[in-house]
């Protein structure tokens, strides 16, 4: 299954504005809320195939969103894949915590809009 | 003015009843021992001279308070316990906690049928009065309801057949269809459940305590998502056998940032326009690179190779901070160093084409597999590679080569710019050092080094540099062969081999690893 639907949720709107346009333009289908609420009933009312998830959200952290969705004993999401992007510097405990149950893990001002679509690529290819 | 006396408190009558039983006995005990001694003087026993007579008098005054007391302690025991439960359920305030009638003692001696009457009559009567006088009941419940209504805590409260008989108006409940209300949370943090608790405070306790912090709604629940404190009282057979106060601290568990460290606090603001920035740069050279001059190419090049430098300071300044809280970990796994080199090559080419220098790299693909964190070694590159373009001369080459050596390989990157003198080289690698002569002539933090020293030997590596003035430098970092740790590196893992490799969970301290 290729990944076609992705929900971004960013609330920097010059980031979120940056990768949405990008994503689009390379194809993906994109929603795009800018809160850790929004983000959570998003993403139960829709399966997404990929969801990019910020950490620092208003309401709930990305890590809030991301425990109430894959806990130790279920997943309700097993079919998306989830990128965590984030510009915060967690403690190791948390970051891990995160890795753990995301595809992936990656700093955004480490990341340009091209080098996330071929992450995204390399996660098609993977599944 | 006169002077209310206060009424009289049950709980005092203990208290006041002890303490004229005592005088009684003290009072008792002295003419007891007084009228002893009369008797041994008349009776010629002995002469109230003789310190025998008054050892013998002190010896039975002594002996006599004691027997007297500890008898006392057992008589009036029941009186105590009695006491503390008339004024328990009088509603005196009081710090003596009410008897448990169960307790074996209060059954060994009588007590048991007297407490468990008291406390019978007295539910009856609550029971009863709360039948007649309903005006004041209700308003309480009004007043409680309000309370909480107005503060973000709720209550909830389960009987012995687990039914929710009290939930306050902000509780996390929902009712099902027969109008029965179930609780809406979803205990997982780590934590045990709510119902792993319960179950075992049925299975071994009579009273517990418990609390669980960062409590979720259930996301099952058509509710707003909520994230809860829960502090739960359990008291067995107890009409309200379980109890929750439940805070809800979904604002203070958002984004606080009191919280935060002051340095990822900064970075975490400084990274935000990083982004936008190279992201759009990146987009512009996508979208734009066809229609610009060459002139443009190169002032577009500069702007990208300045934002990534900017980047790589911000992830230096993280770093150190850190290593130096003991919290820089790295993550070893199976590497080939071309491969760790190939991510960040183009931004390497790009930043030394753009400063006027050549990047000769040779690291062979060949080269044995190494153990390593692939993103630190990242930064060791970049760092060293900006120290050599930083260093060096427009139009000068710099190279990177790449070898085995023992156990380790060994990366050299080599520059033919203004070098240093050997003073400076000792120091190069402390932090915020910078030599005299670089401060005056080139930008940098002196952070570089320090960090890059920190990865090298957090793999067990080494780093070190040689060099002369006006000739250049060389700066060598040895990263361990995988073949040579592997055996150490699946050992930290609990013997679970397979894990060692795939998963994240190999995260090592630095510091410990190969020491020792």
């Amino acid at each position: 299954m290729a990944i076609k639907t992705v929900l971004c949720i960013e609330d920097d709107r010059l980031i979120g504005e940056m990768y949405v346009r990008s994503l689009r333009k390379a194809g993906y289908e994109v929603d795009w809320v800018v809160s850790g609420n929004d983000g959570l009933v998003a993403a139960r009312n829709k399966p997404y195939d990929l969801m990019l998830l910020d950490v620092m959200l208003p309401e709930q952290r990305g890590s809030d969103i991301l425990s109430t969705l894959r806990s130790k004993d279920r997943d309700m999401i097993p079919d998306t894949k989830v990128l965590v992007l984030t510009n915060f510097e967690q403690d190791e405990e948390s970051r891990m915590a995160m890795e753990h149950r995301a595809d992936g893990y990656l700093i955004k001002a480490d990341i340009t809009p091209r080098k996330l679509i071929s992450i995204i690529e390399s996660l098609d290819h993977d599944h | 003015m006169a002077v209310e006396k206060p009424k009289p408190q049950i709980k005092d009558f203990y208290r006041r009843h002890h303490s004229r039983s005592l005088a009684i006995i003290v009072l008792f005990q002295f003419v007891s021992v007084a009228v002893l001694a009369g008797a041994l003087i008349v009776s010629n026993i002995l002469a109230h001279d003789d310190p025998v007579f008054w050892a013998f008098l002190a010896l039975a005054l002594i002996v006599g308070l004691s027997v007297n007391i500890i008898a006392l302690g057992v008589v009036i025991d029941p009186v105590k316990a009695i006491t503390a439960a008339l004024s328990y359920v009088a509603g005196e305030h009081s710090s003596i906690k009410p008897p448990n009638p169960n307790a074996k003692r209060y059954d060994h001696d009588g007590t048991k049928t007297m407490l468990d009457l008291i406390y019978k009559l007295t539910y009856e009567h609550d029971n009863n009065s709360a039948r007649t006088t309903d005006a004041p009941s209700k308003a309480n419940v009004r007043t409680l309801e309000n309370a909480l209504s107005q503060s973000s805590s709720s209550m909830i409260v389960f009987d012995t057949k687990r039914t929710i008989t009290y939930a306050s108006s902000h509780a996390p409940v929902r009712a099902d269809t027969k109008g029965n209300l179930h609780l809406d949370l979803m205990f997982d943090s780590g934590d045990v459940s709510f119902e792993y608790w319960l179950a075992d405070c049925d299975k071994n306790k009579l009273d517990s305590e418990k609390i669980w912090t960062r409590v979720h709604t259930n996301p099952d629940s058509s509710a707003t998502p909520r994230i809860y404190d829960v502090a739960a009282s359990y008291s067995r057979d107890s009409e309200t056998e379980i109890v929750l106060v439940i805070q809800d601290r979904t604002e203070q568990y958002a984004p606080d940032e009191k919280d935060l460290d002051f340095i990822a606090f900064a970075a975490h603001e400084l990274r935000g326009p990083i982004t936008v920035i190279r992201g759009y740069l990146d987009v512009f050279e996508d979208e734009l690179g066809d229609e610009l001059t060459a002139e443009q190419k190169t002032l577009l090049g500069r702007l990208v190779v300045s934002s990534n430098r900017l980047s790589t300071y911000i992830n230096n300044i993280l770093n150190v901070s850190r290593y130096d809280k003991k919290h820089y970990l790295v993550e070893l796994t199976e590497q080939h160093l071309d491969d760790i080199y190939d991510t960040i090559a183009h931004d390497m080419e790009t930043r030394a084409s753009t400063l006027g220098r050549l990047l000769a790299i040779d690291i062979p693909h060949d080269l044995p597999t190494i153990a390593a964190d692939a993103n630190s070694i990242t930064e060791v590159f970049a760092n060293l590679i900006d120290n050599a373009i930083k260093y060096s001369n427009e139009g000068s080459i710099i190279e990177v080569h790449a070898k085995v050596a023992g156990d380790f390989v060994e990366v050299e990157v080599l520059d033919h710019g203004i070098g240093m003198p050997d003073n400076v080289v000792h120091n190069l690698f402390h932090k915020f050092y910078r030599s005299h002569r670089s401060r005056e002539q080139v930008a940098g933090s002196g952070i570089g080094l320090y960090l890059s020293k920190a990865v090298v030997e957090s793999h067990g590596g080494t780093i070190s540099v040689r060099s002369s003035e006006n000739k250049g430098s060389t700066f060598t970092f040895s990263l361990p062969l995988y073949s040579a740790v592997e055996e150490k590196l699946k050992a930290s893992n609990n013997g679970n081999n397979e894990d060692v490799i795939k998963t994240k969970s190999n995260w090592i301290s630095n510091h410990n690893m190969y020491r020792g």
